[in-house]
């Protein structure tokens, strides 16, 4: 199986697996709500930049001292092992080193001549911390023998899979080395360049400089692949088993002749390779010859807005006068002071006839923030010409082009205020309310959405607390064409229907609320006349005591719920006290699979009254509003507004544990069942020979149902009866 | 590659509207549990919302939000209440909303829900959220060597589990 397909098929199984995940399209208001809520963020420990700076001079210095230089495997035998399998529990295997610890792996490494540059690492040092064993010791094999895991050796590879099961971090090594009888790794490289330049010719293969080796040893034999160093070379692979009898060459020519600028920079990542990890480390070279070959690429996307900060920019190759990139970075390290460096690059490019380093450096600030910064430096003089803070709203390409190629491009990007201001008369004139101030902060906050391609918002106008509840929110998506779509909008004024939700706004989750807010609920739902729609009704027709007036505190009752499930009281998703005959009662839902649980507890004696499955992830089949009202109110209301057919599906998949694993959904569709009403009776016969009939008689106004199971099919084998009971 | 401006307040609402399903896919797949991906999303945006000033764009928002998303998921998988829950027999119980899972692919989606956490990681990342390597191993903290290394052992085990009980071969 390829990768593609291997690809195609995990992504239909993970789409179709979380089909009924629906995004919470008011997830963003909420986050920024209570993270306004609990204030502002710790701040992380301070670091003393003159402290990182001298653990890195001492560092530096014991590698001059060093008399003797160990090699990098036994650097890691003697030092990264043991103390990799010291830290180990009886039972645990512990994966991270300790901050001192990884220090004296770090130090041992530097002692003899393996300075570990890798951001992460680095980063780990400088604020004290640990860092993951495997990492660490694979950083050091990536300075020692050169490159990644899969440009290493057949031999490199299977040493260090034998160092993972050393230290827990695998059960088995999985690479492996030739056996008795198989052919030898220096056989196999050199009988591999053999075969293909009696093929192809001379070629240079073995030259690091033209081209980089992967080789694979497996139990089918050799498979050898060398990646050329520029984008013109072909590739070259080549297959030789074990006997010698099948051997299977490729010469693979790299075509770009119709290509996407993001197929280019696939190429150029592959040819040039990774320096650290990403775009940002390709060399001046890299960025060359992406600069020399962009024009001829098609653009992948119409918003691909940076594409044009690229195709106006010029990229050039360091030339002799220039000032190396290296001496550029350290122009800007040296001239950002009090910062740690944790990466560095540079790349070359013109303005005019100058020639400049464009410099970014990845820095932890005297804050231990990471923080990214770039200069504009001449790559003649060494001049500094410009600097630049990256910050929040510096798009990340920024860092790869002149700053005043990066304005003009940046300036094209449809705007949020630009979309702001196409939407407010749009919507003042639909609430029909030329005075509804969108446009003063101090009464609307906008939220902005924006789609991947830029060319529209959805943009969230919501009440500030500064505004009180006599503003509802507004939610309308704006086209860069000047379309204006309204998705949702209340205007001025409090209506039954709509407090719920300004509370919300005002209060945070109403699923949480502390009970003093019901109560102010149920006095400003009082004075507000009658409300139009069932969910209103239901919240007119639910009434609230105070917390103080009942004997069972919140704590009481959550720990009541939680031991009757077996879980914590933690699991507790919302809860409110309602007032009701003969005494108020706790509704709790909590946080439960495969279905939540409803709960309804007596608050003055802790006896369970009723304990309903809640499915939660089907809001219109589990209505949101059984959360803030009893089940006595809700039923009878339900059955009003929605009819027998529905509340008679809800009753029967809850009363029984098959028919709860299929969801109302086969009971609506129509080529499962047959559904027919005769009063309070819905009869869903079923036309598929797998599905169960049912004859569900509604009963005390939806509180209960008598059901007849007719037709059953024969039983699925998965199925092992509810968990819940059945009936 | 988007152009969408850098995370502040302002944008972040943009952020969450448009990684938010793929978040929630995600720690589904590495939750199994409904509610409990729902909260692990809303705490990586709130994470991620209160991180906003030290984001200075050294790796895409989707790679700096995975990376919360999944030490979300790994923090909440530690907590003694989830270990105690036997989480695999909860997915086929989910109620589908609009089709019914093919037997193979609901069978891959098993299979994938019970590989290690660390295996499951990568392959969800890399295949199902189209992450590249380097930004895998941004998104996780380690390199790409170990993003490629352990994706060969997760496909392996893939096809062990879906070789064993017969299937996909």
């Amino acid at each position: 199986m390829d990768d593609n397909r291997m690809r195609e098929l995990v992504q239909q199984a993970v789409a179709r697996r979380c089909e009924p995940l629906a995004p919470d399209p008011f997830l963003a208001a909420r986050v920024q709500h209570a993270a306004e809520q609990k204030g502002e963020p710790r701040m992380k420990k301070k670091l003393s930049a003159g402290l990182v700076v001298c653990i890195v001079l001492i560092v530096m210095s014991l590698t001059a001292l060093a008399a003797v230089l160990l090699t990098g495997m036994e650097i890691i035998d003697l030092t990264a092992i043991p103390l990799a399998q010291g830290n180990d529990g009886a039972v645990r295997v512990n994966r991270d080193y300790t901050h001192e610890e990884l220090m004296a792996v770090l130090n041992a490494a530097a002692e003899n001549g393996i300075i570990v540059e890798d951001a992460y690492i680095l980063e780990a040092v400088a604020l004290g911390e640990g860092y993951d064993e495997e990492e660490t010791i694979m950083a050091i094999c990536r300075v020692a023998f050169g490159g990644l895991i899969d440009e290493w050796t057949v031999e490199e590879r299977f040493w260090f899979g034998e160092k993972m099961v050393e230290i827990g971090f695998d059960d088995e090594n999985p690479y492996r080395l030739p056996g008795e009888g198989q052919i030898q790794p220096e056989e196999a490289r050199a009988l591999a360049v053999t075969l293909l330049e009696s093929e192809f010719g001379s070629l240079p293969l073995m030259d690091s400089a033209c081209y980089r080796t992967k080789e694979r040893f497996d139990e089918d034999g050799w498979n050898t692949a060398y990646y050329p160093r520029n984008l013109t070379a072909p590739m070259y692979r080549i297959f030789i088993s074990h006997d010698r009898s099948t051997v299977e060459s490729a010469c693979i020519p790299q075509s770009w002749e119709t290509y996407t600028e993001t197929q280019l920079m696939s190429g150029i990542d592959n040819t040039y390779g990774y320096r650290t990890a990403t775009q940002a480390s390709w060399s001046p070279e890299a960025w060359y010859t992406f600069g020399q070959m962009l024009p001829g690429a098609l653009r992948s996307e119409a918003w691909n807005t940076e594409y044009d900060g690229y195709l106006a920019s010029t990229y050039l190759l360091p030339a002799e006068g220039d000032i190396t990139e290296k001496e550029a970075c350290a122009i800007a390290e040296a001239d950002a002071a009090q910062a740690v460096r944790l990466t560095a690059h540079g790349l070359l490019l013109g303005r005019g006839e100058e020639r400049i380093w464009k410099v970014t450096l990845l820095m932890l600030d005297e804050n231990s923030e990471r923080v990214t910064r770039s200069w504009e430096i001449d790559a003649a003089t060494g001049e500094i010409q410009h600097r630049m803070l990256h910050d929040t709203s510096t798009p990340y390409w920024a860092r790869y082009m002149l700053w005043e190629t990066f304005e003009a491009v940046n300036s094209t990007i449809f705007t949020r205020e630009a979309a702001l201001a196409l939407a407010v008369p749009v919507l003042q004139e639909y609430l029909d309310d030329p005075t509804l101030p969108f446009d003063d902060p101090a009464v609307y906050e906008p939220f902005f959405r924006g789609s991947a391609d830029g060319t529209y918002y959805t943009i969230n106008l919501n009440p500030t607390a500064a505004a009180g509840m006599e503003y509802g929110r507004c939610a309308v998506q704006v086209r860069n064409t000047g379309e204006v779509r309204i998705l949702y909008a209340e205007g001025r004024g409090l209506t039954p229907d709509n407090l719920l939700s300004r509370m919300d706004d005002a209060y945070g989750s109403s699923l949480r609320w502390d009970q003093s807010v019901w109560v102010e609920f149920d006095r400003l739902m009082a004075g507000l006349g009658e409300p139009a729609t069932f969910e209103g009704r239901l919240l007119a027709a639910t009434r609230h005591p105070q917390a103080s007036e009942v004997k069972l505190s919140l704590d009481d009752a959550l720990d009541v719920v939680a031991l009757d499930l077996g879980t914590r009281s933690e699991d507790a998703v919302s809860w409110v006290l309602i007032d009701t005959e003969p005494n108020p009662v706790w509704k709790i839902r909590m946080g439960t699979y495969p279905a939540n649980t409803l709960y309804e507890v007596d608050a003055m004696t802790g006896e369970i009254l009723d304990r309903e499955l809640y499915v939660c992830q089907n809001p219109d089949f589990d209505h949101d509003m059984k959360m803030f009202t009893l089940r006595s109110v809700y039923m009878p209301a339900a059955l009003a507004e929605f009819g027998p057919v529905r509340i008679a599906m809800e009753l029967t998949v809850k009363s029984d544990f098959d028919a709860f694993s299929y969801d109302e959904t086969v009971f609506m569709n129509e080529n499962c069942y047959q559904v027919t009403v005769d009063g309070m009776t819905v009869t869903f016969t079923s036309i598929d020979e797998n599905l169960p009939s049912y004859r569900t008689t509604i009963l005390d106004n939806g509180m209960d149902a008598e059901i007849e199971v007719f037709d059953i099919p024969e039983p699925r084998p998965e199925s092992e009866g509810s968990p819940y009971g059945n009936g | 590659m988007q152009s969408v401006p850098g995370p502040d307040k302002a944008t972040f609402p943009q952020l969450v509207e448009t990684y938010q399903k793929p978040l929630l896919n995600l720690c589904y797949m590495m939750l199994r549990d409904r509610t409990q991906a729902e909260d692990a999303v809303q705490e990586a945006f709130l994470k991620a919302f209160r991180a906003l000033p030290s984001f200075r764009g050294e790796c895409s928002h989707k790679t700096w939000l995975t990376r919360i998303a999944i030490n979300v998921c790994r923090d909440m998988q530690r907590s003694s209440w989830f270990t105690r829950m036997n989480r695999f027999v909860t997915p086929e119980d989910l109620p589908d909303r609009a089709a019914e899972e093919n037997p193979e692919s609901a069978e891959l989606a098993d299979a994938i829900m019970r590989l290690p956490a660390k295996f499951r990681e990568v392959i969800l990342l890399y295949y199902d959220q189209n992450m590249t390597m380097p930004e895998i191993a941004g998104a996780l903290g380690i390199h790409a060597s170990s993003v490629s290394r352990r994706l060969k052992t997760a496909c392996e085990k893939l096809r062990n589990a879906l070789g064993e009980e017969g299937q996909h071969g």
